[in-house]
Formats: C-alpha cells, structure tokens, sequence
C-alpha cells in the first residue's frame, strides 16, 4: 500500500472511510511516516475542536430581546396608521383612476352602486380643476404608484416562496 | 421540530421571553461566525445584534424545511459578508489558487513571536491568516458540529466544494504549523 495522501487521513479521521478504516490501520501499524502525520493531524484536530471563542456579553440575549420588545411594540403602533393610510391611498387611486382615466366600464360600476351624483358633485370638479391647475402628470404619477405596488407584491410574494430572508426593497 | 414550531408562534405572538432563549440557544454559532469575519470586538458585538434583529423580523417568513440553526447560520454569514463587503476589509486570498508558495521558507510567513504562547494561541493565529471562507467552514464543522450539506447551506456552496476547502484549510494549518514550529513545540 501507498502512504496515506492528506485527504485520505483527513477522511480516515472524519470517519468518511468505514471500509477501509482496517487496511488503513494496518498500513499505518508499519509506516512511522504515516503515523507521524496522522499524529499531527490528530493534534490539529483537537486544537479546532476545542479552540475557545470569546463569548458575547453575559446580558447580551436580554438586550436583543429588549430591542426586539420595543421593536415590536413601535410596529404595533404604526401599524392602525399604516393600515388607515393604505386604505385613504387606495381609495384616491382607484377614484383618480376612474376619473382622469375616463374608463367608460368603471363608471358604469360606480354608477350602478349609485356613486354618480358623486362623480358630478362640485366637490370633486373642484378637486379635479386645483389637479389640473398644478400641472402634475396624473397619469405619471398613477403609473409609479401602480408600479410602486407591484413591485412590492413581487418582493412579498419571492421572500415568501424563495425563502429569501431578507427583502431587496431593504 | 414541533418544538422549535412552537417556539416560533410564541416568538410571533410576541413572547420576548421565548425569542430571548432563541438568542441564548443560538448566540454562540453567531459569535463564531461574526468572530472569524470581523476583527473588531465592538462592532462585531453590533453586528451580532442586527443579526439576531433581522431574525426577530423574517421569523414569520422561516420555512420549517431547514434547520432553524441553519437558517440563523445563513443569516449571520450574509450579514458578515456584507460588513466585510461595505469596510473593504482585506480577505486573505485562497493560497492554493495561486502560484505556489513555498512554506517552508520563513521569510513568506508571519513573524515567528508566538513560542511563549500555548499551542491554542498558535491555532488561533494561523486561523486567522486563512482565506474567510476557509476560516468560516472550519469553525463551522469543528466548533459548530455542521455537516457538509448545512454548511453548504449557510454558504451557498456545493456540499462537494464545502470538503474541499475543509480539507485544503486542515492541510494549510498543518503545513504552516509545521513550517514554524516543531511537533514537541505544539504538544508543549
């Protein structure tokens, strides 16, 4: 038999190498230059199994937990207002669309849930006239919005199923 | 595994307790790996933190697949990657990919200032002159009882490319030990 190559030590003392863990031994049982090395490689292998790490601070977990509580609680209280403003954010944008984007369709639904009086009110030209004056690009702005939401959908919908743990968007 | 569901859905229903004991059970496999990227001791103690924060925030997204201590690994890897990535820190460069080095020759290595030093300390020194990868992986397998596939995981490396580092690390160190000290030295 050859001398024992680096891998093969490293597999016989990983215990890759069941099989030929005996002829191995026997091999080893008459070549000192072999078991020299399987020797270093056995004190190699007690230094990495039991090299000591400095450990983070003793409180270092109830920190985190803290951190986390306030977080959490941050979360909960932002959340009625993001909910609130998601709702108002939809709400425009779905009438600014009917509106401005003149869809013949959505004004029959409206009309038949008897929002047409709405729709003509001096309210609303009021609200279109000071859109109109300001010269914004409501179609533009519609369309980042829309693709504001998209986008944000797609990278909803990749964290959960991709197991992506971290969103892009961050 | 039901028990590590369980102490996810009260992590979700905001148990701090619960996540507190994720963090006592997984702090020191997020030390290790922070420990082998980041030399400085406070930022590595900010980093820890903000990787335990991102578990606390993708918790809800975690798929029971995996090892939950695999998923945390792949998590404290990214996010020391990214440090090391943003601070320009210098990772040593793989030496068997290059042209070859001759280790027996003392001038190519560290300044031999460490035979007071037990042998761990020595380990330890060597460790640290290895490529980040390689130094990840074996800690990993040596301190964290990772099999190659978990480790290939947190990496995203091939389980096969996972035991090729492993073993070209294990063979460095004792080349390099050896080129600097002799056996008798290393068992003092």
């Amino acid at each position: 038999m050859n001398h024992l190559g680096d891998n093969e030590i490293q597999e016989y003392l990983d215990g890759n190498l069941p099989d030929r863990a005996a002829d191995m031994e026997t091999h080893l049982r008459g070549c000192k230059s072999c078991r020299e090395k399987v020797k270093q490689y056995e004190l190699l292998y007690s230094g990495l199994d039991t090299d000591r790490i400095p450990p983070l601070q003793t409180d270092f977990a109830v920190k985190v937990a803290a951190a986390a509580g306030r977080q959490l609680a941050l979360e909960r209280r932002s959340r009625l207002r993001i909910i609130l403003a998601s709702v108002a954010g939809i709400i425009c944008l779905l009438a600014s669309s009917i509106y401005f984007l003149n869809i013949p369709r959505l004004f029959d639904v409206f009309r038949k849930l008897s929002f047409d009086n709405y729709l003509d009110s001096a309210f609303v030209s009021k609200y279109k006239g000071l859109i109109a004056g300001s010269g914004v690009n409501v179609s533009l702005v519609l369309f980042v919005l829309l693709a504001i939401i998209a986008v944000w959908i797609i990278d909803y919908l990749v964290r959960r199923h991709s197991r992506r743990p971290v969103s892009f968007l961050v | 595994m039901k028990e590590t569901e369980a102490v996810i859905e009260k992590i979700l229903a905001g148990d701090s307790k619960a996540f507190e004991l994720l963090v006592e059970d997984h702090q020191q496999l997020v030390n290790h790996i922070a420990y082998r990227m980041i030399p400085d001791a406070d930022d590595r103690e900010d980093i820890c933190q903000d990787i335990f924060m991102r578990v606390f925030q993708n918790l809800s997204t975690f798929r029971h697949g995996s090892k939950l201590s695999t998923w945390i690994a792949r998590i404290a890897y990214n996010r020391c990657i990214d440090y090391v990535g943003k601070r320009k820190i210098v990772v040593t460069a793989d030496p068997l990919d290059g042209p070859a080095q001759n280790i027996s020759d003392p001038a190519s290595l560290p300044d031999r200032n460490l035979e007071s030093a037990g042998t761990a300390d020595l380990l330890r020194e060597e460790i640290k002159a290895l490529p980040g990868h390689f130094r990840t992986i074996i800690t990993l397998y040596h301190l964290d009882d990772m099999s190659y596939a978990d480790i290939g995981e947190v990496m995203t490396l091939p389980e096969g490319t996972v035991k090729s580092y492993l073993f070209r690390a294990r063979r460095l160190l004792r080349e390099r030990l050896l080129a600097k000290y002799t056996q008798e030295e290393l068992l003092q």
